[in-house]
Formats: structure tokens, sequence, C-alpha cells
């Protein structure tokens, strides 16, 4: 079986080392372009909602690549944006930029380009960039046939959607030779593809994260976060994950401090490392106890049920 | 320019007056598979329709794995009976499985699901407040509007595509139109997000797909106070701040679907390149649907 592979958030150069230190077998950033001011090219605005840079510039992006490599990990370009097609007037400015950016990427030496629109993937079909291409959660991948319509537009992995049973991966996984890559770490409430709630994209104001808002509710004398379907933490379904056959998780974080992002690679890493090696589980998250100040993990997931992949009864 | 009625529910009741008055009958479910009306149903309201000289559109939702044969099956007996039926998908998976299994209907619409602009977004002058002109209108258009979208999907018998109402759609109904397609625009409500795991059923502590008679009518929704995380993963309720209570962020939860209300009237909409407006059962009322009716038949 092979090792279930980590794909980390860096968005510095310290995050891309702290990352590669704590056990990501891939990374995946973005650098800045002038191109766009507030949005970028990737699926985040050039800011979060906690002002964190989310890109570096484009030096930086070429010093991550070089030690990327050198310690074998793999870089993947977030090209993720999910608004592209002809310019209004009838040119195609825009799509020239996202390309340009892509090439920019890589003369830099990337292994890979996330896609996040389908015209953009054709686009890039058309002008023919062969590089590795993950097609992003952005595609709202429900059903194999369009894992197998992706795989037709060269597509070499899909990233599914945050709710997921196990039984729908390893449907797909046992029906296409394409990897298939899962969310374990953070998640949203709606389907990514069809969400309009947009945050982390250089807001001003502060929106939070809105399907986790308190809402009045007509009718009903309480406010409450109805909206709110969002799981966090895959931890303790790992060994699931791993049985229905795909092949990488990927962690979300570019909008967060590296320490905390980067500590949350080690502890999957740790699992999965430990895991191989035919230990249970819950062993394996009793010695992280030990070996890490775990209270905030607790809180942020465990205590308050933050859990993926873990109740299906509201899946549709 | 068409009227379209459009019953999103497994329970379908269509009166005569309804056929009647309207030149196009929906129904089927953009959200949720469980909404889907039982197939005896629809081929029975597919024939009337076909002896009223009317057009019958069937509305297909996003197809979680296990369901993807049945509706297939479905969709394949729909079309036995009745080959000028036009199919709504908001799933490429399902537009794809149509194309394997050779059920592709003869007008395939692209819906809500897919289509989609960035104006969608309540705060969608914010976030684009710095971007130069041409990106900001490339980026509030229609995802449509692509020439390589539309060779791609001419393969898949796609003629028509479904919008939201909204106030810069203008260009991009027109640009879509010279591409060929038919545009059909919904009345006042705004598709905003679609979930797989369904809120409404936990708000009424349902369990799917018993809960299908939860969201007959919306749950409307005003946002109280903000949730906010912090780099190090606090989290706290803030009051919302004065920007954003002017955005007046209201929604309506239609079962896993939410929505909002257009910011623009209907008369200020140009409906040159409209081909059909769709108004929907649950959320219009029929002396609603009638006054707008009239008063576009009116100018």
């Amino acid at each position: 079986m092979d090792k279930l592979s980590i794909k980390a958030p860096v968005n510095s150069l310290t995050s891309a080392k702290m990352q590669i230190k704590s056990g990501a077998n891939e990374i995946y950033l973005s650098y800045i372009s002038d191109k766009i001011k507030n949005l970028s090219f990737s699926g985040r605005g050039k800011t979060s909602i906690n002002k964190v840079q989310t890109q570096m510039n484009y030096t930086d992006f070429c010093k991550i690549i070089e030690l990327a490599h050198h310690n074998n990990v793999k870089v993947e370009l977030a090209a993720n944006v999910p608004m592209s097609g002809d310019s209004p007037g009838g040119g195609h400015e825009f799509q020239n930029e996202y390309i340009e950016y892509i090439r920019e990427a890589i003369t830099a030496g990337i292994d890979g380009i996330i896609v996040g629109d389908l015209g953009n993937l054709i686009l890039l079909n058309k002008v023919d960039i062969s590089t590795h291409i993950t097609a992003s959660t952005f595609f709202g991948v429900q059903n194999l046939f369009h894992v197998l319509q992706l795989e037709k537009l060269n597509v070499d992995k899909v990233c599914l959607p945050h709710h997921f049973t196990f039984e729908e991966m390893k449907a797909i996984c046992d029906k296409t030779s394409m990897d298939i890559e899962v969310f374990a770490h953070f998640g949203c409430s709606f389907i990514e593809s069809t969400c309009s709630l947009y945050h982390h994209a250089s807001e001003k104001i502060d929106f939070g994260v809105p399907c986790r808002a308190n809402f009045k509710i007509d009718g009903d004398d309480t406010c409450e976060n109805i909206l709110d379907m969002g799981e966090d933490c895959a931890l303790c379904k790992l060994p699931e994950i791993i049985e229905s056959g795909v092949k990488s998780i990927k962690m979300i974080g570019r909008e967060l401090d590296y320490k905390l992002s980067s500590t949350i690679t080690y502890v999957y890493s740790y699992a999965i490392q430990e895991l191989t090696k035919g230990k249970n589980i819950h062993f394996i998250l009793n010695e992280l106890k030990n070996k890490i100040d775990f209270s905030f993990w607790d809180k942020s997931f465990c205590s308050i049920k933050r859990c993926k992949y873990n109740d299906f009864s509201y899946y549709i | 320019m068409k009227f379209e009625y459009r019953v999103l529910d497994n329970s379908i009741d269509i009166t005569k007056k309804q056929i009647e008055d309207f030149d196009i009958i929906s129904i089927g479910s953009e959200g949720c598979v469980h909404k889907i009306a039982e197939l005896k149903k629809a081929i029975t309201l597919s024939r009337e329709l076909e002896i009223a000289g009317k057009e019958f559109s069937f509305i297909t939702p996003k197809v979680p794995q296990k369901y993807m044969q049945p509706l297939l099956t479905y969709i394949s007996k729909l079309i036995n009976e009745n080959e000028n039926i036009s199919i709504v998908f908001n799933d490429l998976g399902l537009l794809e499985g149509c194309k394997h299994n050779k059920v592709l209907p003869n007008k395939a619409i692209i819906g809500r699901g897919i289509s989609r602009t960035f104006e969608e977004c309540l705060w969608y002058e914010h976030i684009l407040r710095d971007e130069t002109d041409i990106n900001k209108r490339t980026i509030i258009q229609n995802n449509m509007y692509d020439t390589n979208k539309s060779e791609f999907f001419s393969c898949y018998n796609v003629k028509g595509i479904e919008c939201n109402m909204l106030k810069n759609q203008e260009e991009s109904h027109r640009n879509l139109s010279k591409m060929g397609y038919e545009l059909n625009l919904h009345y006042r409500y705004i598709t905003t997000a679609f979930s797989r795991a369904c809120q409404t059923a936990r708000y009424f502590k349902s369990s799917v797909p018993n809960c299908t008679d939860k969201c007959r009518k919306g749950i409307e929704l005003n946002m109280k106070n903000v949730w906010t995380r912090d780099i190090t993963l606090s989290t706290e309720e803030i009051d919302m701040d004065m920007e954003l209570k002017k955005l007046n962020p209201r929604f309506i939860l239609m079962g896993n679907v939410l929505m909002r209300k257009t910011d623009i009237a209907f008369e200020q909409i140009n409906y040159n390149n409209i081909h059909s407006i769709i108004l929907d059962a649950r959320l219009v009322s029929s002396d609603e649907m009638y006054t707008f009716r009239e008063g576009i038949r009116n100018g």
C-alpha cells in the first residue's frame, strides 16, 4: 500500500521550511502577480480575513521550489482562480495573464498546477501546457462520471469536496487510475464550486467566515449558526481514508500562522507514519498527546465535535 | 419572451390553468435528488404538456455517486416518452453520464449550480474595489461566457443557460446570446450556495431522505454575529460592523440551497436577450407571477 501523501499550504519561505520539516510530501502555493489587485490567480485573495499574506514574491517562490526539490517535496502552483472566460469585449486579456502566470511558474520549476475552472482547464490543453494537473475542489466533483470527464481533459489528480463518504471515495478510487485527494483539515459548509460567500479575499469589511456566522431565524426566537456544516479534523479517520484508496490529503491554511499550520502537518505526518507501522489510531493519538501540547487541538476540534467524515446523516 | 412555471418538489400539483398560462412547465430539483417527483407523475405531466403543445423541462441537481444510475434510468425513460424534453444540468458528472449512456436530451441547459457570476456574492463590489475595469468586468460576467466552454458544451447538446437576475449582467447576457445560448432568467431570487450536507434537515432534526416535506418553504435568515478565527485558531463571535450592516446580509435557505433576493427591480432589466423568465412556485405567489407577467407584456 502506498503511503498517504500530505499536501500542505505554504505562504512564505519560512512556512515552506517549517512545512517540509514537519513532514509535508507536497506543498501548494502561489506567487504575487500585479495583474490582479485584491484577488489572485489562486483560489484565495492576496490577504486573508486575518490579514495574513497568502502569497510570496516571485524570488521567494523560486527559492521555495529549490528548497522543496532539495528535500524531495513536490510543489504545486495554486492556479485555481474559479472565474475566467473571454474578456467582455471579445478579447482574452484575463486568460492571457493567467497563462503567463503559469508559464512563469513552470520556468521556476513547479511540478504541477491546481486548476479550478473548466474553461481554464480546456485552455491549458489548448496552449499545450503539459504539466501535472490537479482539478481543484472548485470543480465540485460528486461522482465518478465527473472524474472520468476530467480524465479526458488530461487531469492527473482530483481533489474531492469536503462532504464525502468513504464508500464514495472508494467507489471513485476503484474505477479510476487518476489520483484522488481529499481534505483532511478544516472545511467548508457549502460545495465550494457553488459558494458565493467569499472570504479570505482581501476584504476590509470583516465578514468572518460567513457560513459559520450566527443568524436570526425568522419565526424563531433564537440566533444560531444554522448554515455551519463545516467539518474540521480527520485525524481519527485516517485509517478509513487510507483504506479507501485516496492518494493524498490536503490541508487548508495559507491564511494561518505558519507555526500552527506546520504543527497540523506534523500531527498528521506522525499519525500516518505510525499507522504504516501497524499501530492503532487511538494509541497514536495518546502518543501525540504526550509529544506535543494537544490542548489547542482538543479545544478547537475534539471537544466541539468538529470531526470530518464522521456523521453522514445530513448528507444528501 | 417565454414564461416558465417551475415546481421544485416531489409533489407536483399543476393545474390546467397553469398549463394554459405558461409556455414552459418545469419540475425536478436544483439542489436535492430526494426532491425529484416519481417518474410516473413526471411522465403523466409530460403527456399532458405534449397534448397542450407546451414545453417541458426537467431540472436535475448535483448527484452523489449512489444516485447516479437511478437518475440516468429516470432520464432515459423520460426522454423515451418525450424526446423534446429539455433537461437542466447542475452537475457536470450527470451531463457526462447522459452522454456516456446515450441519453443526452436534444436540449441541455446549464443550471445555476454551474452557471455562476461573482456578482452573486453580496459583497462583490467591496472585494473588487481596487481591480481594473477590464478585470472587474471579466470577473463579474457569467462564467459561461468562455469560448473554450462553449466548444466543450456543444458536444453535450447544451443550448441554454440559466442565470440569476442581477444588475450588472446585461453585457454578459448580450455576449452569451451572441454565442448562441438561450438565456433563462430566474425571477428575483439569486442562488448563493449549494450544500451537500443539508442545513434544513439538521434544523428540523430530521434525517436525509426523510426530510422532503421540511423544505417546501424557505427559512429566512438575518446575519447577526460574525464568526472569526484568528491565526492561532482562537474563535469569537463579534458584532457586525456598520459597513456589513449596510449590506443587509439576509438570506433564504431553501433546503440545501442558500438564496438571497435580488437588489434590482424587474423593470430595470433589459430583456432583449432573454429567452425565458423562470418563476419558482415556492418563492413567488400566483398573484405576483401574473402581475409580473402582465407588467412585462405591457412593456
